[in-house]
C-alpha cells in the first residue's frame, strides 16, 4: 500500500514537470484562444461584479471557472493572468491526478492498477493539453471524475452514508454544470447512454426484457435529477446559458442539412494537414493515442463477451468505466457526425475525446494489469515486455508534451508571441485608437491582445487575424510571424509604400498611406 | 413583471420631478366639458338602477364607432351616480368603469376603468387580448369587474389628480403601454416581440411645463424584449418650444380617447372605417391638428395606436430626437441617430408648415452602433431642406458629413439630453465646416415630404460610411441612370468649408460654392452637366441628349465659350464668378432676402438654351462654323481644347485663333494670352525604352517585388482614365494587375505595381494599356511590352531559427528537461508495471 502511494506520488510530481514543461517551453509566453477569452471573462467579472449581465464579455456556459478564479486571484493576490498562465498548469495537474486516482481506484478496485491508468492520462495530449491551457476543462473533468467516485463509493452504502454521498454528489454536479453547462450534459447524456447499454446488456444476459436493477436505474434518476438542475441552472441562476439552446437548434438545422442534403459543412480534420509539418509527424505525435483507443477497445469487447456470456458479475459498481467508455464513445462518434456538418467550430470531438481518454485509460488500465500479472510469462518475455515498454514510454512522454505544448519546430499552430511582437501591441494599445490592425495568418497574435486588453480594448483597437482585408489600414510586421508564413506558404501582407510608424528592430508597424483627406 | 405598483412607484418617481400644478380634485369635474363632434353633453343618456349583481349604470347612445347603435354603459362605483339626464354631471372618470360597446351587441370592445391612487388618477384601458374580439367584464356583488386580463394594454396616470379642469385638458401625464400598440416610431421592428403580459412595451411622459393645457414635451422610451444591441430607436424625444400644439379634437367622452380607421398592425380587417373629413389617426400627427392619442379599432377591439402628444413632425416649431442610445430620466444624455430633427417657420406665417427642416443624424464618437464603435470620431450626416417660394414645396436641399461633435446639453425639468439647441440649429449646421456638401435644388412643381428632400446622387450613406470614415479611397459610384427628373444637384465630397451658395451669372440659378459637378435631369432625353475645372465654381455647362445632340459652354480666363454642332462662339468678357454669395437661409431676413435675390437676378431664356445663356454677356465675339470642341482643360494660364474641323471652316471676329482655310482635322487650340493652333495628334502612349523593369533584380517567392515602367503620350491629345495592366502568368496562377491614370498630351506618366509571387519559377509580365480615346496596341508591340522573371525559392525556414525564436532564453533547460521527462516516465513506467506484474491477484474479472 505505501509503495503504491509512493509510486503515485512520484506520478504527480511527473505531472508537476510536465507542467513545469508547458509554462517553460516559450518562457510563459504561451496564449490560445480558449485561455485569452476565458481570461477576458474573468476579469469582466472582477470588474463588474456580477455574473447577471456583463457588459464586458461573457462565458454563456457557465461561471464556476471564472469564480474559482476570482476566488483565487483574491485570496492569493495573483493577477488573473499569472494564474491563467503560471500557476493553473500546475494545480491543473494536481487536480486532474488526484481526482483521477480516487477514481480509478474506486473502479479499477486496486490502487496500482489506479497509479497506472493515472500515469497513462499524461501520454494522452489531447486530455493534457486541455488540462494544461486556460480553460473550464481543467475544472470540468476533475469534477466529473469526483462525482463517478462519490457516485460508486455511495453504491450499497448504508441510508446515512448514501444521503451524505447524495448530498456530495449533486454538489459536485451542480459545479460541474456551473463550470459548464454543456459538458456537464454530456455527462449526463453519457450516463443515459450507460444505461442503455447496461440494459441491452442484462437483456442478452437473461434473454429477455428486465426492469433495470437497482444500482442501474440509479442513472435514470441522476439523469432526470441532472436535468433539472440543468434547466434551473439555465433558466433561473444563469439566463446566458440560454444560448446553448440555440445552439442546440444550430446543431439540428445544420445536422438536417448534412444528412438530408450529404452538403459537408465542415472540414474538421483538414488540421492534421495545415496543422503539422508533415504527416508523418502527427502520427507520431498520437501513437499513444490510437494505442489507447485500439487496445481500449479490444478489452471493452472482451469484457462485453464476458458480460454477455455470463462470465462476469453484472452490476454498476463492478461495470461503471466499462458502461460510461460506451456513453462516451458513441457520442464522440456522434461528434465526428457534427463536426461534419460545421457546428460548434467543427471541433466537438477534439472536446470529447479527452474525457473519453479516461475511460478508455481505464479498459488500457485493466488489460495491462492482467497481462502483467499474467503468471505463465517466460522471463524472456517479461524482458522484452519491460524493454519495450521503457522505449515506448519515453517516445509517449516526449510525444505528449511535445504535442500538448504545440511544438513551434513541429507544429504549424504556434501558441507562443515573442517579447517583441508583446512589446509592438503594448505600443499599439497606447498610441492607436479605433484602429484595425492585422496581426497574423490566424488568431496566434489577436489572441494575445485579447488576453491583455481584453474583449474590448480601451483604445478602442481590433486586432484582427487570419485574411489580411485589403481595407485593413495598419499591420504588425512580425518577423517571427514571416518566418511562419514561409512555413506556411504565405506571403506577409504587402506594405510597400506604407508609412513604418514603429520598429523595435524584429517587429514593425506599418499604416497604410492616406489616399483621401479622410484617411489617418 | 412590472406589477401595477410599481407602475405607481415609478409614476411618483416622475412627479417628483413635475413643476408642480397643485389643485383639489374635484368630483364631477368634467363638467362643463368641450365635448367632441362624435359624442356631446347631448348624446341621449339612460339612467338603470342597481338590479341584480349589476350596480348603478347609465347607458349613452353614441356613434362613436360609426354606429347608431353604439353605446357606453358607465358603471358607478363610488356611489355618486345620479340621474340628472346627462350622462356629463351623472358618471365620472375618477371611480366608474366606462364600458364601450360597439354596433350595440351587449358586448365590451373597450373598458376604461378608472380609479383614484393616492393623489394620482389612473385610468386602466383594457382591449381584447384572448382574440374572441370582446373585452371580458362581469358583474359580483353589484360591481363590475373586468374579466378580460388583470393586465391592462394601457395605463394612463395623472398624478396631480385631474383629467380636465378649467376647460383645459391634463398634459402632465405618465403611459405604461403594454402589448402590440403602435406607441412608438419604428415598433414595426420589434412588432412580434410586443405581449401584453405585465411586462411595459413602451412607456410615455408628457408634460406642460406652463399649465396652458397643450403639451410642450414628450418623452417616450420604447422598452421591448430585444438584445441591447438591436438597432431598434429607445428614446424618443419630441419637444414644441412654442408651447402651440393643437387642442385635441374628435375625442369620444375622455379627451385622450379617439378611433383607429385602419385595423392594427397584424390584423387584416374586411370592414373599413372611413374617417370624417378632417379626422386623423396614426401614431404620427399631421399637421396643425392633434388627434386623440389612444385610438380603438373597434371591429377587432383592439388599441391601434397610442399617437403622439407633442407633434414631431407636424408643426412649424417643433423638433425631436429619435435615439437608439437611451437616454432619460435617471440615464444619460446622449442620444444618437436622428439627433435633432428641427423645423423652423422662417416665414413667420404661422401657418402650420415649416419652410425649413433640418434632421441631423449623428453617432457620436466610438459610438457602438456605428460600425460596432470602430470609428473613433463624432460623425453627422445633415439634411437641410428649405421652401424658399412658401408654397408648400421644398424647393432646396443641402446634405451635408461631417465630423463635429455634439456637446451642448439641452436641459429638462427631469432629464437633459445632449443635443444642438433648437435656436442655434441654423447658425451651428451653416457656420460649421462639413467634409461633403450636396446641394439638391427642386426644379419641378409640387414636392412635399413631412421630412424635406430625400433625393441624393452622392449616396450619402454609403460615402459616409465608406469614404469619410476613411475605410475607402474611392467614392461610391453615381446613380446617374436613376437621378430622378426634376431634380438639380451639385456636391463636393471633400467640401473642407462651411456650405455657401451662390447666385450664377451664367444660368441665374443657385449654385453650391467649390462645388465639383453637379447634374440635373431636364426630361427623359436631356441631361444638363455641370462641372468644375478649376476654382470654386461651376465653369461648364453640358447639355446632353439622347439623340446625340449636346452644347457645351464655359467659362475660362476672362472667355465664355459656347460651343455645339454647328460651331464654336467665343466672347471675350470678364464675367464674374458669382453674382451673390449667402449661406443657406437662417432667419426669417436671410430667407426673405434670398428670395428678393433671386428675383433682382431673373433668367431671361430657357434654363436650357446655354447659346442664350452665352450671349447674354457683352465683350468682342469670335465665332466659327462647322467646328466641334471635342476636349477642353483649363491650363495654368489659359485653356486648352481640342477641336474638330470640318471643311469650309468660317470664321469671324476681331479675335480667335486663325482657323481658316486649315484643312479638315483636329487641332488643338490653347490660349495662354494668345491663340496658337497646332495639329492634334492622336493620343498615344508609348513604354518609353529601357523603363520597364523590375526589383529587387532577383525576387523570390513569398516575397514582395515591385514592377515599374514609364509611358509617355506621344500624341497631342489628352488621354483620360488610361487603363495600365500588368497581366502575370507563370508556374501557379495567373495575376492581372491594374491602375488607372491621366496622361496628357505629350507629356509622360510612371506606373507602378507591387506583386508578390506566390511560388517560384519563370513568370512572364506583360503591360498593357487601354483607353476609349487609345488605339488598341498592335501585336507587334507586345513583345515589347514584356518581361521574364525567375523568381527563386523562398527561404527556407531552419528549426533552429524556429527554436530560438520560439524562446530566446533556456533551450539547454529544455532539452533537459525533456530528456528528463522521457526517462523518468521510463523509469516510472517500469515501477509501475513492476508493481502491478507483483499483484497478489488480479483484480475484479471474476466476481461470477
Amino acid at each position: 500500500m505505501h509503495f503504491s502511494r509512493g509510486l503515485f506520488a512520484l506520478v504527480v510530481i511527473y505531472g508537476l514537470a510536465v507542467a513545469s514543461y508547458f509554462v517553460t517551453r516559450y518562457d510563459r509566453q504561451w496564449m490560445e484562444g480558449d485561455t485569452a477569452r476565458i481570461t477576458a471573462t474573468i476579469e469582466t467579472l472582477q470588474a463588474e461584479g456580477t455574473l447577471s449581465a456583463p457588459q464586458g464579455v461573457a462565458y454563456t456556459h457557465g461561471y464556476g471557472y471564472q469564480v474559482v478564479s476570482m476566488a483565487l486571484s483574491a485570496a492569493t493576490g495573483l493577477d488573473p493572468q499569472v494564474l491563467q498562465t503560471q500557476v493553473y498548469p500546475f494545480l491543473a495537474v494536481l487536480g486532474l491526478a488526484l481526482a483521477a486516482f480516487a477514481f480509478f481506484s474506486r473502479v479499477l478496485n486496486d490502487q496500482r492498477l489506479a497509479t497506472l491508468a493515472t500515469f497513462l492520462l499524461f501520454f494522452q495530449p489531447d486530455l493534457l493539453f486541455v488540462t494544461l491551457r486556460g480553460s473550464h476543462e481543467k475544472l470540468s473533468w476533475p469534477l466529473m471524475l469526483i462525482a463517478l467516485t462519490l457516485l460508486h463509493r455511495s453504491l450499497g452504502q448504508p441510508a446515512r452514508s448514501l444521503t451524505v454521498h447524495l448530498v456530495l454528489f449533486y454538489l459536485t454536479l451542480f459545479a460541474m454544470i456551473a463550470t459548464n453547462v454543456f459538458f456537464a450534459s454530456t455527462f449526463l447524456v453519457a450516463m443515459l447512454v450507460s444505461l442503455g447499454v447496461g440494459m441491452l446488456v442484462l437483456t442478452l444476459r437473461r434473454r429477455r426484457w428486465v426492469r433495470p436493477p437497482a444500482d442501474l436505474g440509479r442513472l435514470i434518476y441522476i439523469s432526470a435529477s441532472g436535468g433539472i438542475l440543468v434547466y434551473l441552472f439555465m433558466t433561473y441562476l444563469y439566463p446566458l446559458a440560454l444560448s446553448n439552446l440555440r445552439l442546440l437548434r444550430t446543431i439540428g438545422d445544420q445536422l438536417s442539412v448534412f444528412l438530408l442534403d450529404f452538403e459537408i459543412l465542415g472540414q474538421p480534420y483538414d488540421y492534421i494537414a495545415l496543422g503539422w509539418v508533415n504527416a508523418p509527424t502527427y502520427w507520431g505525435l498520437t501513437l499513444f493515442t490510437w494505442l489507447l483507443l485500439s487496445v481500449s477497445l479490444i478489452e471493452w469487447l472482451w469484457r462485453a463477451k464476458r458480460l454477455a456470456t455470463r462470465s462476469e458479475r453484472f452490476g454498476l459498481r463492478e461495470m461503471l468505466d466499462w458502461l460510461l467508455y460506451a456513453g462516451f464513445a458513441i457520442q464522440v462518434l456522434l461528434s465526428v457526425v457534427v463536426d461534419f456538418a460545421g457546428v460548434l467550430g467543427a471541433n466537438l470531438q477534439l472536446r470529447l475525446v479527452p474525457v473519453f481518454t479516461i475511460f478508455a485509460v481505464a479498459m488500457l488500465a485493466r488489460g495491462l494489469g492482467r497481462w502483467l500479472a499474467w503468471p505463465g510469462q517466460p522471463d524472456w518475455l517479461r524482458g522484452v515486455t519491460w524493454g519495450l515498454t521503457g522505449l515506448l514510454v519515453i517516445w509517449f512522454a516526449g510525444a505528449s508534451v511535445l504535442k500538448a505544448s504545440n511544438e513551434a519546430t513541429l507544429s504549424n499552430k504556434w501558441i507562443f508571441s515573442t517579447p517583441a511582437e508583446a512589446a509592438t501591441l503594448h505600443w499599439a494599445e497606447q498610441h492607436l485608437t479605433h484602429v484595425t490592425l492585422w496581426t497574423s495568418f490566424d488568431e496566434r497574435l489577436s489572441v494575445v491582445a485579447l488576453f491583455y486588453y481584453g474583449d474590448r480594448p480601451a483604445s478602442g483597437n481590433t486586432y484582427t487575424g487570419f485574411k489580411f482585408d485589403l481595407t485593413d489600414r495598419y499591420v504588425l510586421y512580425s518577423e517571427t510571424e514571416h518566418l511562419r508564413g514561409l512555413r506556411l506558404n504565405l506571403a506577409m501582407p504587402v506594405v510597400v509604400d506604407w508609412n513604418r510608424i514603429y520598429d523595435n528592430g524584429d517587429v514593425q508597424l506599418y499604416h497604410r498611406r492616406p489616399q483621401t483627406p479622410y484617411q489617418h | 413583471m412590472m406589477t401595477p405598483m410599481r407602475f405607481r412607484l415609478l409614476s411618483l418617481g416622475w412627479v417628483m420631478t413635475l413643476i408642480a400644478l397643485p389643485g383639489p380634485v374635484q368630483a364631477k369635474e368634467h363638467s362643463g366639458l368641450d365635448v367632441s363632434p362624435l359624442c356631446d353633453n347631448a348624446s341621449p343618456t339612460e339612467y338603470i338602477p342597481a338590479s341584480g349583481a349589476q350596480p348603478i349604470h347609465l347607458i349613452i347612445h353614441c356613434a362613436f364607432a360609426g354606429d347608431e347603435a353604439d353605446q357606453v354603459l358607465v358603471y358607478d362605483r363610488d356611489d355618486d351616480m345620479l340621474d340628472t339626464g346627462q350622462w356629463s354631471t351623472s358618471a365620472d372618470f375618477d371611480h366608474d368603469l366606462w364600458a364601450f360597446d360597439a354596433g350595440g351587441d351587449g358586448t365590451a370592445n373597450l373598458i376604461l376603468d378608472f380609479q383614484p391612487e393616492g393623489a394620482a388618477l389612473v385610468a386602466r384601458v383594457y382591449d381584447d387580448q384572448n382574440g374572441d374580439g370582446r373585452v371580458g367584464l362581469d358583474f359580483k356583488n353589484g360591481r363590475a369587474l373586468v374579466t378580460e386580463s388583470q393586465n391592462p394594454t394601457v395605463w394612463i396616470i395623472a398624478n396631480e389628480g385631474w383629467w380636465l379642469r378649467d376647460g383645459k385638458t391634463n398634459f402632465n401625464l405618465d403611459l405604461v403601454v403594454d402589448g402590440p400598440v403602435e406607441a412608438a416610431f419604428g415598433s414595426e421592428l420589434y412588432w412580434d416581440r410586443l405581449k401584453t403580459d405585465g411586462r411595459p412595451d413602451f412607456e410615455a411622459h408628457v408634460r406642460d411645463t406652463n399649465g396652458d393645457g397643450r403639451p410642450d414635451y414628450e418623452l417616450i422610451q420604447a422598452m421591448p424584449d430585444v438584445p441591447e444591441s438591436a438597432g431598434i430607436l429607445r428614446t424618443e424625444l419630441m419637444v414644441n418650444p412654442q408651447g402651440n400644439e393643437p387642442l385635441i379634437t374628435n375625442f369620444i367622452l375622455w379627451p385622450y380617447l379617439g378611433t383607429s380607421y385602419a385595423p392594427p398592425r397584424g390584423f387584416e380587417s374586411t370592414e373599413a372605417l372611413e374617417p370624417p373629413p378632417g379626422v386623423t389617426y396614426g401614431f404620427v400627427k399631421d399637421y396643425d391638428s392633434s388627434f386623440p392619442p389612444i385610438q380603438v379599432w373597434w371591429p377587432d377591439s383592439r388599441v391601434a395606436y397610442v399617437g403622439e402628444f407633442v407633434a414631431s413632425r407636424g408643426n412649424e416649431n417643433n423638433w425631436f430626437v429619435y435615439s437608439i442610445q437611451r437616454f432619460g430620466p435617471g440615464l444619460g444624455a446622449d442620444a444618437n441617430f436622428e439627433n435633432p430633427f428641427a423645423f423652423y417657420d422662417l416665414a413667420t406665417d404661422d401657418d402650420g408648415l415649416p419652410e425649413l427642416q433640418i434632421r441631423v443624424e449623428y453617432n457620436g464618437a466610438g459610438d457602438p452602433f456605428f460600425q460596432n464603435g470602430s470609428f473613433a470620431q463624432p460623425i453627422q450626416i445633415v439634411r437641410y431642406s428649405w421652401d424658399q417660394a412658401n408654397g408648400q414645396n421644398w424647393d432646396f436641399k443641402l446634405e451635408l458629413i461631417g465630423r463635429h461633435p455634439i456637446e451642448t446639453i439641452v436641459p429638462f425639468p427631469d432629464f437633459s439630453v445632449q443635443t444642438v439647441p433648437y435656436a442655434n440649429l441654423p447658425e451651428w449646421v451653416t457656420s460649421q465646416a462639413w467634409d461633403s456638401a450636396e446641394l439638391v435644388a427642386v426644379e419641378k412643381p409640387d414636392y412635399w415630404t413631412t421630412e424635406g428632400v430625400y433625393e441624393s446622387l452622392a449616396s450619402t450613406l454609403t460615402t459616409r460610411d465608406q469614404y469619410i470614415t476613411g475605410l475607402t479611397n474611392t467614392l461610391p459610384a453615381l446613380d446617374v441612370a436613376n437621378w430622378p427628373i426634376g431634380f438639380r444637384t451639385e456636391y463636393n465630397t471633400v467640401l473642407q468649408a462651411p456650405p455657401r451658395l451662390y447666385l450664377s451669372p451664367v444660368d441665374h440659378k443657385l449654385h453650391l460654392l467649390n462645388a465639383q459637378a453637379g447634374l440635373w435631369k431636364l426630361d427623359e432625353g436631356r441631361v444638363m452637366k455641370y462641372a468644375n475645372l478649376g476654382g470654386d465654381y461651376v465653369n461648364h455647362w453640358a447639355l446632353r441628349e439622347a439623340t446625340g445632340s449636346m452644347a457645351d459652354l464655359y467659362l475660362a480666363a476672362g472667355h465664355v465659350i459656347y460651343a455645339d454642332e454647328t460651331g464654336v462662339l467665343i466672347i471675350r468678357a470678364d464675367v464674374a464668378p458669382a453674382l451673390l454669395t449667402v449661406p443657406p437661409p437662417r432667419t426669417h431676413t436671410e430667407w426673405t432676402r434670398l428670395s428678393a435675390d433671386i428675383e433682382r437676378y431673373p433668367a431671361t431664356f430657357a434654363a436650357d438654351d446655354l447659346k442664350a445663356m452665352a450671349q447674354q454677356f457683352e465683350g468682342p465675339r469670335f465665332s466659327v462654323t462647322n467646328a466641334t470642341v471635342q476636349s477642353f482643360r483649363l491650363t495654368p494660364k489659359g485653356f486648352r481644347l481640342v477641336a474638330a474641323l470640318r471643311s469650309d471652316v468660317t470664321s469671324t471676329g476681331s479675335f480667335g485663333p486663325l482657323l481658316e482655310g486649315l484643312p479638315p482635322g483636329k487641332y488643338v487650340i490653347s490660349y495662354e494670352g494668345d491663340f496658337t493652333v497646332q495639329p492634334a495628334t492622336p493620343a498615344q502612349p508609348e513604354l518609353q525604352p529601357g523603363t520597364l523593369r523590375i526589383s529587387p533584380d532577383s525576387p523570390r517567392a513569398l516575397e514582395p517585388m515591385q514592377i515599374e515602367a514609364v509611358l509617355n503620350n506621344v500624341g497631342q491629345e489628352d488621354v483620360a482614365d488610361l487603363l495600365v495592366q500588368a497581366r502575370i502568368t507563370g508556374p501557379e496562377a495567373a495575376a492581372v494587375l491594374t491602375t488607372t491614370l491621366t496622361l496628357f498630351g505629350g507629356q509622360s506618366a510612371p506606373v507602378r505595381f507591387t506583386w508578390t509571387p506566390s511560388a517560384p519559377g519563370e513568370w512572364r509580365i506583360a503591360l498593357s494599356w487601354e483607353a476609349k480615346e487609345v488605339r488598341p496596341l498592335p501585336v507587334s508591340a507586345l513583345s515589347a511590352l514584356q518581361i521574364t522573371v525567375n523568381v527563386a525559392q523562398p527561404v527556407q525556414p531552419n528549426l533552429a531559427l524556429i527554436a530560438h525564436v520560439s524562446n530566446l532564453n533556456q533551450p539547454s533547460w529544455l532539452m533537459t528537461l525533456l530528456i528528463a521527462l522521457g526517462l523518468s516516465a521510463a523509469t516510472l513506467a517500469l515501477l509501475i508495471t513492476r508493481s502491478v506484474g507483483q499483484r497478489p491477484s488480479p483484480p475484479d474479472e471474476s466476481h461470477g
